[in-house]
Formats: structure tokens, C-alpha cells, sequence
């Protein structure tokens, strides 16, 4: 059986977009947006996320997602909050995945989905960690806020693709379509 | 087939998705509103995980403090007060403090989450639970 290879320069790529989200995602943790609404955050740690996407593909996408949330646990400890994050992340990147592969929705519609699906998952292991349903209360909170921070992420993440060159990737994963 | 790739402008399917989940989120909040609504005397919920464990009248200023000796699941002691038909988590011990600083609450049904201690509190009418 053929050995996959992967480049010294695609290897340092993901390293440094890793360690970028890891930053960003405890950094985040500290970070107070709305204090009426805890939990609710820019999700700047999307944006590698995507990024990470529209350069390699699916498969870096999941590995890089789930050794974030892991080692940013590393960090704050494998409480209710790593729990949460998980969660989040094992909803939000199951159906963005499953919405990548329809073709149909651009970066932005990935985003929100994306952020949407993450309160989703938090909400459910809350849920789960409580035993009760009220939990769910704060859903419809995060829903309204995916939606308007997913479009924002979308957005720098946009911006940085169009404005980065990201030296050493042969072929990226993205195309620039005609807006409709 | 074609490879999918990740489309960097805007698709008619994202104003789609925008829009419904824009429904789906007025739907559920109007769901949730209606279906706590109550005519019940207010009551401020107190649980530890998924158990209560007291009850509080919301019509009555006052603070109250549950001590870690009698919840080892604490992280230190939770002093919650009701002022003026509305309740917060005046002190509590926790890496971020995510449930003191969120505030006085005075909706119905809206939890106040303290997630490192287990705890949690919550106004709904007197007959829940």
C-alpha cells in the first residue's frame, strides 16, 4: 500500500494555524463579549477553522479542529467546559462537513452553520450535565448570535484568504465564483 | 465527480440557510416564551446539579448563601440575591466568574448557570417542579 506523504512545508502550516487556534480559543475563554449572555463569543478560532478548510480540505479540517479543542483543554482543564467545547465541535463540524459536500453554500453559509450547530452542542451537553430541558432556553440566544458572528468570521476569513499569500501550498482548496 | 470546494462568494443557498435559520430561531423564541408563561407567583429555583434545593419567593428582597461544607461539589460558597423581582449570583468562586458578572435575570425560564460548581438557578411559577 502507497505511504501518503505530507510535505515539511504543509506539516509547519498546520502547526502554526493549530497553534494560532489554540491562542485564540483560550484567549477567547477570557474574553467577555455580552455578559448578559455567558458563552455567547466572536468565535475567532472559526476563522482558522475555516481557513483550514478552504487551504487543505476536510480531512485537515477535523484533525485541526479536534487537536485545538483538545489542546486548548491541556490548558483549562477536561471540565464541563472542555465537554461543551467538544460537543460544539463534533456538531458543528459533522454538518458543515455534510454541507461542504453538497457544494451548495459558500463560506458564509458554512460559517453560520457552522457557529449555529456549535451553541447547539453546547446546549445538549448542558442539557445532558443538568438533566434539564430549560437549558435549551438559551438556544434560540445562541442561534441569533451564531448567525451574526458566523457572517463575521466568514467574512475576515474572506479577507484573509484574498489578503495572505500562504506560501508552500501547491493547491488550495477554495475558488473564487462569481457572487449570485 | 467534481471535487467540492469551499466557495468564497456568496451563493443564493446561503441567503436560504441565512433565512431559515433566522425563522427557526424566532420560532423556537416564541415557542419557549409561550409555552413558560405563567400566572403563578414567581419562585427563584435553586438546584445543584439536577437536583432542588430550595426554593426562593422572588416578591421578596433578600440574599442567601449556600456553603461549600454543605455542597462539596463547590468550589467555594454561592451567595445569590432577589432585589426588586429580579435574582443574580452576587458572589461564587470560579475561574471566570461567567455567572456572576452575567447579572440581575428577571425572565422566566432563563437558567443562571454557575457550570464549575454545579449550580444553577432559575425563576419560574410556583407550581413547577
Amino acid at each position: 500500500m502507497p505511504k501518503r506523504r505530507i510535505s515539511v512545508r504543509k506539516l509547519v502550516s498546520l502547526s502554526v494555524l493549530l497553534a494560532l487556534g489554540v491562542i485564540l480559543n483560550i484567549a477567547e475563554n477570557y474574553m467577555v463579549f455580552f455578559p448578559a449572555i455567558p458563552g455567547m463569543k466572536l468565535g475567532l478560532a472559526n476563522t482558522i477553522g475555516l481557513l483550514v478548510l478552504a487551504l487543505f480540505g476536510p480531512t485537515e479540517f477535523l484533525l485541526i479542529g479536534f487537536l485545538r479543542v483538545l489542546l486548548a483543554g491541556t490548558f483549562s482543564g477536561f471540565g464541563s467546559g472542555f465537554m461543551m467545547s467538544m460537543t460544539g465541535f463534533v456538531f458543528s463540524a459533522t454538518v458543515t462537513l455534510l454541507l461542504y459536500h453538497t457544494k451548495k453554500l459558500s463560506i458564509y453559509g458554512l460559517s453560520m452553520v457552522s457557529a449555529v450547530f456549535h451553541g447547539v452542542g453546547q446546549v445538549t451537553m448542558i442539557s445532558l450535565l443538568y438533566q434539564n430541558v430549560l437549558m435549551f432556553n438559551y438556544l434560540f440566544i445562541l442561534m441569533f448570535s451564531g448567525i451574526i458572528m458566523g457572517l463575521l468570521i466568514a467574512f475576515l476569513t474572506k479577507i484573509i484568504l484574498q489578503r495572505v499569500r500562504f506560501q508552500g501550498i501547491k493547491e488550495v482548496n477554495y475558488e473564487d465564483n462569481i457572487e449570485q | 465527480m467534481k471535487k467540492a470546494k469551499v466557495k468564497i462568494n456568496k451563493t443564493p443557498w446561503d441567503t436560504y440557510t441565512f433565512s431559515a435559520l433566522l425563522v427557526l430561531a424566532s420560532l423556537l423564541l416564541v415557542v419557549l416564551n409561550s409555552a413558560f408563561k405563567t400566572s403563578d407567583p414567581l419562585m427563584v429555583f435553586v438546584y445543584v446539579r439536577n437536583t432542588l434545593i430550595d426554593k426562593l419567593d422572588l416578591r421578596v428582597n433578600q440574599s442567601k448563601t449556600y456553603l461549600q461544607s454543605d455542597y462539596p461539589v463547590f468550589k467555594g460558597d454561592i451567595t445569590i440575591e432577589i432585589l426588586d423581582q429580579k435574582v443574580r449570583v452576587e458572589k461564587e468562586t470560579s475561574p471566570r466568574k461567567y455567572c456572576s458578572i452575567q447579572g440581575y435575570v428577571g425572565e422566566v425560564a432563563r437558567p443562571v448557570i454557575c457550570l464549575p460548581n454545579s449550580f444553577y438557578i432559575v425563576i419560574m411559577g410556583a407550581s413547577y417542579a
